[in-house]
C-alpha cells in the first residue's frame, strides 16, 4: 500500500512538472538561437526543415517519450485491469516459467543469436551516440538493444535467455531516463526560462566534448540517452509481457 | 583528446551496464578481432577522425568488461 501511494505521488509530480514545462514552453513559444543558427552556418544540413528539427530536436524527443509511455500503458491495459502489481511482476520476470514452447530451431539459430544480439547491442549504443551528427538517435538505438533482447529471446525461450534483462533493472533505466530528460529540461528553464533550452556550457566547461569543428552540441546527446534508455525500458517491459503470455492469461480476471 | 575520446567512453560504461546483464560468458578472443572489423566497416562518426568506429570498440570493450567481471548468474 505505502508503495503504491509513493508511487501515486511521484507518478503525479512527474506529470505536473512535465504537464508545467509544456504549457510554460507553448505559452512562451519564441524561436531561440541554438544548434539552428551554427548548422546553417556551417552548411552541414541539406534543408530548413532539418535545422529546425535539429534546433527542436528536444521537444520531438519529448513527443517520442509520450508515445512511448501512452503505448506500454495501453500494452498493460489491454493485458487486463489490476496486472501490474508486485505479485503479477514478479511473477513475470522472476519465476522460471518450466515449460517453454521448443519451436523447433536449429542449433544454427542458436549459436548465432547471441554474438548477433551483443553486435546489435553496441550498435545500438553506437546510435544512440551518435544521434546528433548521424541519423538515428535515442529512439532507433534504444529500439535496436531492445530487438537484440527480442532475438535472443525468440531463440532461447524465456526461461533460458542469455539477455536477463530484470524488472527491476528495466524500471530503474526507464526511471532515470525519465528523469534525465525532465531534469535537463527543467535546468534550461531555470537558466534562460526556456523548457529544454539547448544549454551550451556552464562556467566555460562544454557540457559534452565533442571534437572541432562540430561546435558545442549542448545537451542533445544526453537526451538522446535518455531516450534510448527509455525505449529500451519500454519496449523490453512489452516483449516480456507479450512473451508471458501464459501468466498474463492466468492473470486476467485475478484483479 | 577528451574531445574525441568522451563519447567513445560514455559508450563504455553503457556498453558495461549491458554487458552485466548477459548471464553466458563471452569468449574475448572472438568478440575482440570481430569488433574490430565490425568497427572497420562501420568507419568513425562524423568528425571523429578515426581509422575506425572506436565508439563501437569502446562500446564493445565496456560490454566485455561488464560481462566478464560482475555478470548477473541469476534467473531472470
Amino acid at each position: 500500500m505505502k508503495i503504491t501511494i509513493t508511487r501515486e505521488i511521484a507518478v503525479s509530480l512527474s506529470f505536473l512538472l512535465f504537464g508545467a514545462g509544456v504549457f510554460y514552453s507553448i505559452y512562451s513559444i519564441e524561436v531561440v538561437e541554438g544548434v539552428n543558427a551554427l548548422y546553417t552556418q556551417v552548411m552541414i544540413v541539406p534543408n530548413f526543415v532539418t535545422a529546425v528539427l535539429f534546433d527542436w530536436r528536444g521537444f520531438d524527443t519529448l513527443g517520442e517519450c509520450l508515445i512511448l509511455i501512452t503505448s506500454v500503458l495501453v500494452t498493460g491495459m489491454v493485458f487486463g485491469k489490476g496486472l501490474f502489481n508486485w505479485d503479477f511482476l514478479r511473477e513475470v520476470y522472476r519465476e522460471e516459467d518450466g515449460k517453454d514452447v521448443d519451436l523447433g530451431f536449429t542449433p544454427i539459430i542458436k549459436v548465432l543469436a547471441v554474438p548477433m544480439a551483443v553486435l546489435l547491442m553496441v550498435l545500438g549504443v553506437v546510435v544512440i551516440l551518435g544521434g546528433h551528427i548521424t541519423p538515428g538517435g535515442g529512439f532507433q538505438g534504444g529500439a535496436l538493444i531492445s530487438a537484440a533482447y527480442v532475438l535472443a529471446m525468440v531463440a532461447f525461450g524465456r526461461g533460458r535467455c542469455p539477455v536477463r534483462f530484470t524488472h527491476r533493472f528495466l524500471e530503474s533505466l526507464e526511471s532515470f531516463g525519465a528523469l534525465l530528460f525532465l531534469i535537463l529540461g527543467l535546468i534550461g528553464m531555470i537558466l534562460s526560462g526556456y523548457y529544454l533550452f539547448n544549454i551550451r556550457e556552464i562556467y566555460g566547461i562544454p557540457l559534452f566534448p565533442s571534437p572541432p569543428g562540430i561546435g558545442d552540441v549542448g545537451i542533445i546527446p544526453y537526451l538522446n540517452i535518455g531516450v534510448g534508455l527509455k525505449v529500451l525500458a519500454g519496449l523490453s517491459t512489452i516483449t516480456t509481457l507479450l512473451v508471458s503470455h501464459r501468466i498474463v492469461s492466468k492473470n486476467i480476471g485475478r484483479g | 583528446m577528451i574531445e574525441y575520446l568522451f563519447l567513445p567512453f560514455i559508450g563504455m560504461i553503457l556498453g558495461f551496464i549491458l554487458g552485466r546483464r548477459i548471464s553466458i560468458r563471452l569468449n574475448l578472443w572472438f568478440y575482440l578481432p570481430v569488433g574490430v572489423i565490425v568497427g572497420y566497416l562501420l568507419g568513425p562518426l562524423p568528425y571523429y577522425n578515426f581509422p575506425l568506429s572506436y565508439s563501437f570498440l569502446f562500446t564493445l570493450i565496456g560490454l566485455l568488461l561488464g560481462n566478464l567481471t560482475v555478470r548477473e548468474k541469476g534467473s531472470p
